[in-house]
């Protein structure tokens, strides 16, 4: 099984590896890349018999969609929530649109952009790099800690999340890292000229994270930047 | 009924933080407005158990026409046979995912969560490490990526 919540809007237009023809069963959820509603996912490549002889009542080999339907109901879920459903069939038909290939490509190429730009100014990458939207960046260099670096952030309205990086020696509450990623600025229309622009402003903030009248003054900027773009912009 | 103000209020002061901000939560992403319309629909209303044909409540009719789209839709986008599109979230596609093909003290194979991975896959503090013996694989220290020869050996 894979679980492909992250990148499910960049595997859908093809542009990371698809993990179809070597997964029986691949899940997601819809609102994460895929912008959709909230909510989740299940599906098969393609379908087959079950592997441990169920039957139906009428004593034929059951498909596996069969088994995995019954794993939702009646197995973990009552009444589905139609009016997520319906925002769902709309999130997929906007996927399946030229202006969601644009899109999640421009994800991508802001993503890399970005990731460019930290390692520029001396920050230090998990695994080097991105090849979706999303980099982990490892503070440990830079004596500052996932937790601090997420409050000082904060205060100048730019939200990122602590996390965990591999082997870390700090509890979750703490951390040594942060993810950023470039999704949701994406879809509120910024670009690969922007990302520089985004680097900026966080490496202002973490490098004067006790300084509250820096903190104040990128506050201010992003407010204003952040004003000429709307919400939802393709 | 009188409007209810202070929940509105929290709405806009929400609207307002989105706004003004740079969200960059690698998880987060802001949707269209005709999938929030769809979601603030009377749709919400309706009770729909089983599947589309297969319910166990009358007047889906229409709801079927709904759920039959956005299967359809996303076979198309990804080029698969069949899909659910019911579950509520990520972690509950998981869930059943899990139920349908495991049984209670099966051995599992997941991401290390601290490299990585979630907490459907396997964490003690979740469905999926309770019910489930789980085993995990991560990544190189050097190089942060899957160690695909130290998997290999975990899985076998």
């Amino acid at each position: 099984m894979a679980d492909i919540a992250h990148p499910a809007g960049l595997i859908a237009r093809g542009l990371l590896r698809d993990p179809f023809p070597h997964c029986h069963i691949v899940t997601t959820t819809t609102h994460k890349t895929l912008r959709g509603p909230r909510g989740g996912l299940i599906m098969m490549g393609k379908d087959f018999q079950n592997p441990w002889g169920l039957t139906t009542p009428k004593g034929e080999i059951k498909m596996m969609s069969a088994v995995l339907d019954g794993g939702v109901f009646p197995g973990t879920q009552g009444g589905p929530l139609e009016h997520v459903i319906a925002a769902k069939a709309i999130a997929f038909g906007e996927a399946l649109d030229d202006s969601f290939m644009k899109y999640a490509t421009q994800v991508i190429k802001n993503a890399k952009t970005m990731a460019a730009g930290f390692l520029d100014k001396g920050y230090s990458i998990s695994s080097g790099g991105t090849d979706n939207h999303c980099m982990l960046i490892d503070l440990r260099n830079k004596n500052l800690t996932g937790k601090k670096a997420e409050d000082a952030l904060i205060k100048a309205d730019i939200t990122v999340n602590k996390n965990m990086v591999p082997f870390d020696d700090k509890s979750p509450f703490v951390t040594s890292g942060i993810r950023i990623g470039t999704a949701a600025v994406t879809t509120r229309g910024l670009k690969e000229k922007d990302m520089g622009k985004v680097v900026e402003l966080i490496d202002t903030v973490l490098m004067n994270s006790e300084n509250e009248t820096k903190i104040a003054d990128v506050k201010k900027e992003v407010n204003k930047w952040m004003k000429k773009y709307k919400l939802f912009a393709w | 009924m009188k409007k209810d103000n202070l929940i509105f209020e929290y709405i806009k002061e929400e609207r307002e933080r989105q706004a003004r901000g740079l969200e960059l939560i690698a998880s987060e992403n802001f949707v269209s407005q005709q999938v929030m319309e769809a979601m603030g629909s009377v749709l919400t209303n309706k009770y729909a158990e089983g599947l589309p044909g297969k319910r166990y409540y009358g007047g889906c009719e229409v709801v079927d026409k709904v759920e039959n789209l956005a299967i359809d839709r996303v076979k198309t986008l990804y080029n698969a046979e069949w899909a659910n599109v019911q579950p509520h979230s990520g972690a509950q596609a998981n869930a059943s995912v899990m139920l349908a093909v495991l049984k209670p003290g099966d051995k599992i194979l997941g991401f290390n969560l601290a490299h990585g991975g979630h907490l459907t896959h396997g964490s003690p503090v979740n469905f999926s490490g309770k019910l489930y013996v789980p085993c995990f694989y991560s990544v190189n220290r050097e190089t942060g990526r899957v160690d695909y020869e130290a998997l290999e050996k975990t899985a076998h």
